[in-house]
């Protein structure tokens, strides 16, 4: 039972453990390449909700003293954290979309098995150990 | 198929020994919520007592990311910089002219032009009272940045994009990065250090608004830039 | 000059606004371009040299960004392990210089200004990766040359660099997650993030929150380093990469992953318990790695592939010397670590000379090659020797010395694993000389090309001279990183 209590009070960051694994098999397994960059911020969004879970207080107060507030404040190191965290992640997620869509111009699809088979046609772009020439 | 299929169960298998150690590791952590626990007791409570006169700013995460732990906030500034960097270096595969997206109904494209000012309104609301209220620099911006995305879907990318020049929009993402670099030499004087903001209250304000609103500006213009890349035609 | 106390934060600030004026000041100018990147890059190693000279004279050096003691604010600190900036901004720098005429053909003209940029933003962000002391700024340092890599992975004009660099992303990006996932772990114990005040406020008696830190950021950092098993996104990565980029990727961010290894070593310092069974790991992993990769290098047709693979294999043995935690494996490691990254340069460098004079990658093509471009080829031969770790060139002292810390810690199966490895790198090696120097050209374009132009040879023979001076200076490398290695294992001898 007391295990039941110990993770009844950690429920936040069993979530988030679970959103972590979730995004990660989405990440890992998915055969379509958008699919994998979802996977990805979804990982992303759990660790984000982890670091700011780290510094929240029961009835707290947000990091803000304005006049007549009171009260247990919230840390505000972990809210600077995730703002600097999301921005990270906005980057990441805008360059592998374009780079996707530079895949789809080039390769002709987004799907990984469809790339695959498309690679062992003859004639088709091939990876680099298969053919010995670099483009100019 | 045999393959993919062995691939899944493996990374299940994977997946499912990770959450044995995450789980009782996550466990064992401070209950969160907590007003007693290592992350409020330690450095955060210095920054509750006496964050707000050391740093000029009752919002306390503003006072962080623009003078405590300013560097941290120059690379997310750069960091989102080379985010459009990359964009420009790799994109390829925009769509030629002549494919167009299907037109928004007349509804969305009415609502979307009567609330463009107010929306931009409130962006540079946002930004400017970063130091008193939720908000600041980058969260402004982004509300920016989304008002130009949603008037790209309605007047089109090439309408909005047409209104500065390519070099403007440049220096416009640039604006973040060059403003928090110049201020960064300015904490030379300021406070004796690179990156400080020194005790002055004048300056001290001056400097975070400038800052502000070049992350602002920067960041808004950054994420409509990639906007652009994406789903504009192609201009090299 | 050395005394102004303010070029350690200017390290990573200078190429980093460097980095960021290039598309605005240089924008359809490639030789502008390229002439101020070099510029901004050659000024980052100076500030790196007068930081190094620092620290040989006084010891270390840190500060303190925005004047706020290390409680409030960030730390930066420049120690044995932060004066890799040197060599890292001295490759740059030419890298760079080769670039000049390599990315007329590899790079389309219009995007010239943005690839200097990302590679000027590359080298500020692993600056300011090795020189601070705060947790979360290593993850932000960390995402600064990471998503600059990416980028710079798919500039190349092959249609599967974009695929590539698309694998490097995904993993990329969730070893960094699993870094910040740690960080956050680190924050909720302790509720500091420098790492000197972590290390003390961490309490290792219990193991379990502690352990779950240590495995997320040594298996983010493992990822980054290109440690086996989850090194599998390096070889198209840095095969498709154009041949400077190559240089960069292998030599210095996949470095970066052993930094951060070492840095995650400082802060578990002292937990005996929890250290051990991961640095046991490291050490069959890089094991692993280094036969794995020689041998995959072995096999390869592709060049470019083949020098990826060998990248593999050295960091197996820097990750073995590095987890024998003996003074003399860490220390060999250390040096092994810029050892190689001069070596690996300069081998892709050669090799983007050869793509850039024939068009041809493939090792059988590259026949004959040693006659028109003499050149070229001795800085091949000369980098694919020092590669073999043949004594007295760069690659002998670093792996010299691991193999004596696994003899120490009595791990004589491990000196077979080195012997072995070095002799299949010493196939391979032996395999393109023999091809360059010893048969008849294959290939029309091969019969018919001129030497590099000089400012592709010039990096050439500056690392050639490298690789017969950094082994001579073995010895003296070796005293330099000396005093960093008890801090690393809190006491393991």
């Amino acid at each position: 039972m007391n295990l039941a209590a110990e993770a009844f009070s950690h429920v936040d960051y069993l979530v988030t453990v679970a959103l972590f694994l979730i995004g990660a098999w989405i990440l890992l397994t998915s055969g379509n390449l958008v699919k994998k960059v979802i996977g990805l911020n979804i990982m992303e969004t759990s660790v984000f909700a982890f670091i700011v879970t780290t510094g929240m207080i029961d009835d707290g107060a947000p990091p803000l003293l304005a006049a007549g507030v009171e009260g247990p404040f919230a840390s505000p190191l972990p809210h600077a954290l995730v703002l600097t965290g999301i921005v990270v992640a906005v980057s990441v997620t805008s360059l592998a979309l374009v780079l996707i869509l530079r895949v789809k111009a080039e390769l002709g699809s987004v799907e990984l098995d469809e790339i695959a088979s498309a690679g062992e046609q003859p004639g088709a772009a091939a990876p680099p150990d298969s053919r010995g020439h670099a483009n100019d | 198929m045999n393959n993919r299929k062995s691939a899944r169960v493996l990374t299940m298998a994977l997946m499912a020994a990770l959450a044995v150690p995450l789980t009782y590791g996550v466990l064992q952590l401070p209950t969160p919520g907590q007003a007693d626990a290592p992350a409020h007791s330690n450095v955060s409570a210095k920054y509750i007592e006496a964050g707000a006169e050391l740093a000029g700013s009752e919002n306390l995460v503003t006072g962080v990311l623009l003078n405590f732990r300013a560097l941290d906030t120059f690379g997310e500034v750069l960091v989102i910089f080379t985010a459009w960097l990359a964009v420009a270096a790799v994109a390829g595969g925009a769509r030629e002219a002549g494919q167009d997206s299907i037109p928004p109904s007349p509804i969305v494209d009415y609502v979307i032009r009567l609330l463009g000012p107010f929306i931009a309104i409130f962006a540079v609301f946002v930004i400017v009272n970063g130091h008193v209220l939720p908000g600041g620099g980058f969260q402004g911006g982004v509300v920016l940045g989304a008002m130009l995305i949603m008037l790209s879907l309605v007047l089109g990318t090439g309408v909005v994009e047409g209104v500065f020049s390519d070099r403007v929009w440049i220096w416009l993402r640039a604006a973040g990065v060059l403003v928090f670099a110049m201020v960064a030499l300015l904490g030379l004087p300021a406070a004796g250090f690179l990156f400080g903001l020194g005790q002055a209250p004048a300056l001290r304000q001056a400097l975070m608004m400038a800052l502000e609103l070049a992350i602002g500006v920067g960041g808004g213009a950054v994420l409509a830039g990639l906007y652009f890349s994406i789903a504009g035609t192609h201009r090299s | 000059m050395t005394e102004w106390p303010h070029w350690l934060p200017i390290l990573a600030v200078l190429p980093l606004v460097g980095g960021a004026l290039t598309p605005l000041l240089f924008h359809r100018r490639p030789v502008a371009a390229w002439f101020w990147a070099v510029s901004v890059a050659a000024a980052t190693t100076l500030v790196a040299m007068t930081l190094l000279l620092k620290l040989i004279a006084s010891g270390g050096l840190s500060y303190a960004v925005g004047g706020w003691l290390p409680q409030y604010g960030i730390e930066l600190r420049f120690d044995e392990i932060g004066a890799f900036a040197l060599p890292a901004s001295l490759l740059v720098l030419l890298s760079l210089s080769f670039s000049r005429h390599y990315v007329a053909r590899a790079v389309d003209s219009g995007r010239i200004s943005f690839y200097y940029a990302l590679i000027l933003i590359n080298l500020g962000g692993l600056n300011g990766f090795l020189i601070t002391g705060d947790l979360f700024n290593l993850f932000v340092f960390m995402e600064i040359f990471s998503v600059s890599a990416y980028a710079l992975v798919a500039t190349a004009r092959e249609p599967v660099a974009a695929l590539a660099a698309l694998k490097y992303l995904f993993l990329g990006a969730l070893s960094s997650l699993l870094v910040l996932f740690s960080v956050g772990v680190v924050f909720a114990m302790t509720g500091t993030l420098n790492i000197e005040d972590a290390a003390a406020d961490l309490d290792l008696s219990t193991p379990m929150p502690a352990a779950l830190a240590l495995a997320g950021l040594a298996t983010g950092f493992a990822v980054k380093a290109a440690l086996f098993p989850v090194h599998f996104w390096l070889p198209d990565a840095h095969a498709a990469a154009p041949a400077p980029v190559s240089a960069i990727l292998s030599a210095l961010v996949v470095k970066a992953g052993v930094v951060g290894l070492l840095r995650t070593l400082e802060l578990f310092a002292g937990g005996e318990g929890l250290l051990q069974p991961m640095l046991n790991s490291i050490v069959w992993l890089g094991a692993l790695g280094a036969l794995g990769g020689a041998l995959m290098a072995l096999v390869q047709r592709d060049i470019k592939l083949m020098l990826a693979y060998s990248t593999v294999a050295n960091i197996g043995y820097i990750l073995i010397g590095l987890g024998l935690s003996t003074a003399s494996a860490t220390t060999g490691a250390m040096i092994h670590v810029v050892n190689h990254a001069v070596i690996k340069v300069l081998l892709f460098l050669a090799a983007g000379a050869f793509i850039h004079r024939t068009g041809l990658r493939c090792i059988d093509d590259l026949r004959g090659l040693a006659r028109r471009m003499p050149f070229t080829a001795f800085a091949m031969g000369v980098g694919l020797v020092s590669l073999s770790g043949v004594p007295p060139m760069a690659g002998f002292v670093g792996k010299w010395q691991i193999a004596v810390g696994a003899l120490q810690a009595g791990r004589p199966i491990l000196v077979a694993v080195l012997v072995i490895a070095g002799l299949l790198v010493l196939a391979f090696s032996v395999r393109v000389t023999n091809a360059m120097y010893f048969r008849p050209p294959s290939r029309i374009s091969a019969a018919a090309a001129t030497e590099a132009p000089v400012s592709m040879l010039f990096p050439l023979l500056v690392l050639t001279a490298g690789c017969f001076g950094l082994g001579m200076a073995g010895q003296v490398m070796l005293r330099f990183v000396a005093p960093a290695v008890p801090g690393l294992y809190g006491g393991i001898p």
